[in-house]
């Protein structure tokens, strides 16, 4: 019973921390606290399901559409709107990314409604039995394929010239520009990249759970905790912390019941903003000060 | 006599890094008490842990026999212990008078009223010589101007004892020698003042005794003069190499 | 005796309240609604502005005092106490809340802070759901009805909320030129530099959320007694923060009247423009957050008073 409970937690983990890691880089990067992520998580998870009922496109294979597309809206959203706004006052970035959250989503609602609708690949009731654990197949390609995005935009960070580039911008945007680097133009790829991720959260979740507007807002808790846990703007910290969170939500669920997992969610993030905010593994980033 | 404030072995650390070893020494009534030392010597750092910025790692800072150790920095405030930072930084949306009113009205216990706040102020000021520009706000004063508000803040507490961090750096002699005049009529007039500084025509000329700190010890205690001639000091300011030459010097002339 | 501009001002505020009080004898229902909603929200505005525009510190999730407000008031009235002796209490349960809870998150800074209090918000209205029993849960609480007519209970709803709304105003003129607001405009800019001028910045700041606290409880009491049914979500939804917040952008941050102006825009616009398109409103309502934070980032009272500048003679 309770190695099913963390399993179960685990391979959900897997997905928090995918969930997480772009709010995580937009946060660590530019400093920005970007309430619209989860909104970005609920449109990746219509893509999956637009492609999946009109087309009957496999929802595996739509993340790669749903990067592309949200790495466009993220990248012209961080242009057009956030680089502009943050301008004067950085703290400005709550207000202008929850107006932007509010929009998304209700578009979202003219669009689809607030209706509730599910995509169920042929796959998508099998399961398979390891010493009494139950482990369904589609949450172990999930757990997989997050754990690959995860690792692909660690490499990219740190093995490439345009990783180095955020990297440096995230540490010192005043001196990268001396060397050349438009600080504006990483911030609106970092957005990007962070809302890609988020994207193919979105598709991802969307193959576990029931498509709604609100699909995102599962992530919300699990964004912030997972973050400020794993070191904000750490790609491998949020990994970690990623698994750690599913572990703690599914432990307290089976032991306190399930109503409890958010207040769990909300007075760990107190605890660890107050007992150790530079996380678990303490990186320093722009978005520390 | 009995010293106003006193440092007693006091040690510091600094992410793992000893800033201060062991530092004593004390600061009598009115007198002008030169801190100097290279860079990095600590002595910002000393400031800093008397007015209860930076922790205490070993020993005690006592003022008036009150110990400072563990006291938040704006009881110390209050015990007339005033400051001013190396690094100026001013309320940036408050006015001059404004910036001086604030030292004036939260640096006593019994808070005075707005107007003897701004009467205060206003004093704190002509002091310095910044009556002219007390409707600035902080961004539109010269170098200079902001060093002299550093000074005009810290006045406004009406101090017993202060601290003045570096209050002539970039300033130019015209600039420097009034300050000098201020701080000798401070003293004059009752202030113990310690003093960090570089400019070292400043300190010769303004300080009664100066202390030397180099790598977070003190090497030296005495007048300007015996500080002048100190072996240690030159040592510490010019090299080794230099400080013999001195000494061969000074015997050959004597022999 | 000679006429001062604190006079003046006092005067000015006197007529406003008396002007406003006369209100609900020229409307009625919807209008009498919205003037009544005007006011709850430049109370909360004025709330948000204490610890916010004054002190600097982002209470992003401030909505759950107006939670804790409301639903101190709803407990004591369903527990049988009178609504004047219940009120107290959606005043003091707040501010002791920001009391207790000031200690340890007022020592976060900048975004940290500000995404405690939204989780702080967001545990309470988890918390008030989970408890049961005499919050109601997530089914709610229901206040037991007044006893007259519908009429002039609204009449009287909105004029205890224009009557707080002065009080807060007058309490935010009032904070500006007393020491507390001096220390706090103080801190705001430079905190470690305000503590060593013997500014006692961590009592400061707790006081001015308390402040802050206090009136935004008022507030949720009030609007409690008013719709007479609350929920977890209604009385701890985040978007009556972040509009307070929008409110306070326009009106202009740490000014007097940026509150009530910011609040009486924003509502009006509301009522006017997006009444029409009822599906609409919470997408126009973003795209008008988007838009204020772009365009008027310092809000409108500075920039009505730099206009005005050249036109004062020197002194």
């Amino acid at each position: 019973m309770i190695t099913q409970t963390i399993v179960n937690g685990l391979l959900l983990g897997g997905l928090f921390g995918i969930a997480s890691i772009g709010f995580s880089i937009v946060w660590g990067v530019m400093g920005v606290i970007n309430l619209a992520h989860t909104a970005f998580i609920t449109v990746g998870a219509y893509i999956a399901f637009s492609l999946f009922s009109t087309f009957g496109i496999d929802p595996l294979l739509s993340i790669p559409i749903s990067i592309i597309a949200l790495f466009i809206l993220g990248y012209g959203i961080q242009t057009l709107i956030i680089n502009r706004a943050t301008q004067t006052n950085l703290l400005l970035s709550f207000v202008v990314t929850f107006g932007i959250d509010l929009i998304i989503i209700n578009v979202v609602i003219l669009l689809f409604t607030t209706d509730f609708f599910s995509v169920r690949p042929s796959y998508s009731g099998a399961s398979f039995e390891i010493g009494g654990v139950v482990i369904p197949v589609v949450r172990v390609i999930v757990f997989a394929l997050a754990f690959l995005l995860g690792l692909g935009c660690y490499l990219l960070l740190n093995r490439t010239r345009l990783g180095q580039a955020i990297m440096a911008t995230a540490l010192d945007r005043d001196i990268v520009r001396t060397m050349g680097v438009n600080p504006r133009r990483i911030y609106a790829i970092a957005a990007g990249l962070g809302a890609a991720l988020a994207g193919a959260a979105g598709n991802l979740a969307a193959i576990i759970y029931p498509v709604s507007p609100f699909i995102g807002l599962k992530f919300i808790g699990a964004a912030f905790v997972v973050t400020v846990l794993g070191g904000i703007g750490s790609v491998e910290g949020c990994i970690i912390a990623g698994l750690l969170y599913g572990l703690i939500q599914a432990l307290s669920a089976s032991v306190f019941g399930v109503e409890t997992q958010e207040i769990s969610a909300f007075l760990i993030f107190i605890l660890i903003l107050l007992l150790r905010p530079q996380g678990l593994f303490g990186k320093r980033f722009f978005g520390e000060h | 006599m009995t010293d106003v404030l006193t440092i007693d072995n006091v040690s510091v650390n600094f992410g793992g890094v000893k800033a201060l070893s062991d530092v004593s020494f004390g600061l009598r009534p009115a007198e002008v008490l030169g801190l100097i030392g290279p860079n990095g010597a600590g002595k910002t750092t000393l400031l800093n842990t008397i007015s209860g910025i930076a922790p205490l790692a070993g020993g005690d800072v006592r003022a008036d026999g009150v110990s400072l150790a563990g006291m938040r920095p704006f009881r110390i405030t209050r015990r007339g212990i005033a400051r001013t930072f190396q690094i100026v930084r001013p309320f940036a949306h408050l006015t001059v008078a404004e910036n001086a009113a604030v030292g004036a009205t939260f640096a006593s216990h019994a808070r005075p009223s707005r107007e003897e706040a701004v009467a205060r102020a206003f004093e704190a000021l002509a002091q310095v010589g910044l009556t002219a520009k007390a409707d600035a706000l902080p961004h539109q004063l010269t170098l200079s101007e902001r060093k002299r508000l550093e000074l005009a803040r810290a006045l406004a507490m009406k101090p017993r004892i202060l601290l003045l961090d570096e209050v002539m750096a970039g300033l130019n002699l015209a600039e420097v020698e009034p300050i000098i005049e201020l701080v000798r009529g401070l003293a004059r007039s009752g202030l113990s003042i310690i003093l960090v500084e570089h400019v070292m025509k400043a300190v010769m000329s303004t300080c009664d005794r100066i202390v030397v700190l180099q790598f977070g010890r003190k090497i030296a205690e005495g007048t300007p003069e015996q500080i002048a001639s100190d072996r240690n000091v030159i040592e510490a300011y010019l090299g080794q190499r230099f400080a013999e030459r001195r000494a061969r010097e000074a015997a050959g002339r004597t022999a | 005796m000679m006429i001062t501009r604190t006079h003046l001002a006092l005067l000015g505020l006197v007529a406003l309240t008396l002007a406003a009080m006369a209100l609900p004898f020229l409307l009625d229902g919807y209008w009498l609604r919205l003037a009544t909603t005007i006011a709850m929200f430049a109370i909360v505005t004025c709330g948000l502005n204490v610890i916010v525009g004054f002190a600097g510190y982002h209470a992003f999730g401030n909505t759950v005092f107006f939670g804790c407000g409301a639903y101190a008031l709803s407990i004591a009235m369903n527990a049988g106490w009178s609504f004047s002796a219940s009120l107290p209490l959606a005043l003091l349960a707040p501010m002791l809340l920001a009391g207790l809870l000031g200690w340890p998150l007022l020592r976060l800074k900048g975004h940290y802070f500000a995404i405690a209090t939204v989780a702080l918000n967001l545990a309470f209205a988890e918390l008030v759901t989970q408890a049961g029993g005499f919050t109601g849960g997530a089914n709610g609480i229901a206040l037991p009805l007044s006893d007259l007519a519908p009429q002039i209970a609204y009449r009287r709803i909105y004029w205890m909320m224009v009557a707080v709304l002065a009080v807060c105003i007058a309490v935010t003129w009032w904070l500006s030129r007393h020491w507390l607001g001096t220390a706090l405009r103080a801190l705001k800019d430079n905190e470690s530099g305000a503590e060593v001028m013997g500014i006692d910045t961590v009592s400061a700041k707790i006081l001015a959320w308390m402040i802050s606290a206090a009136m935004t409880g008022l507030a949720g009491g009030i609007w409690a007694y008013w719709i007479t049914f609350i929920e977890p979500s209604s009385a701890f939804d985040p978007l009556i923060g972040v509009k307070a917040y929008i409110m306070m952008l326009i009106g202009g941050m740490g000014t007097i009247a940026g509150p009530l102006i910011g609040a009486l825009l924003l509502e009006l616009f509301g009522a006017l423009i997006w009444a029409q398109f009822l599906d609409l409103h919470r997408l126009l309502l973003g795209c008008l957050i988007v838009a204020t934070a772009l365009a008027l980032p310092g809000g409108i009272v500075p920039l009505v008073r730099r206009a005005l500048r050249p036109a004062r003679p020197a002194r």
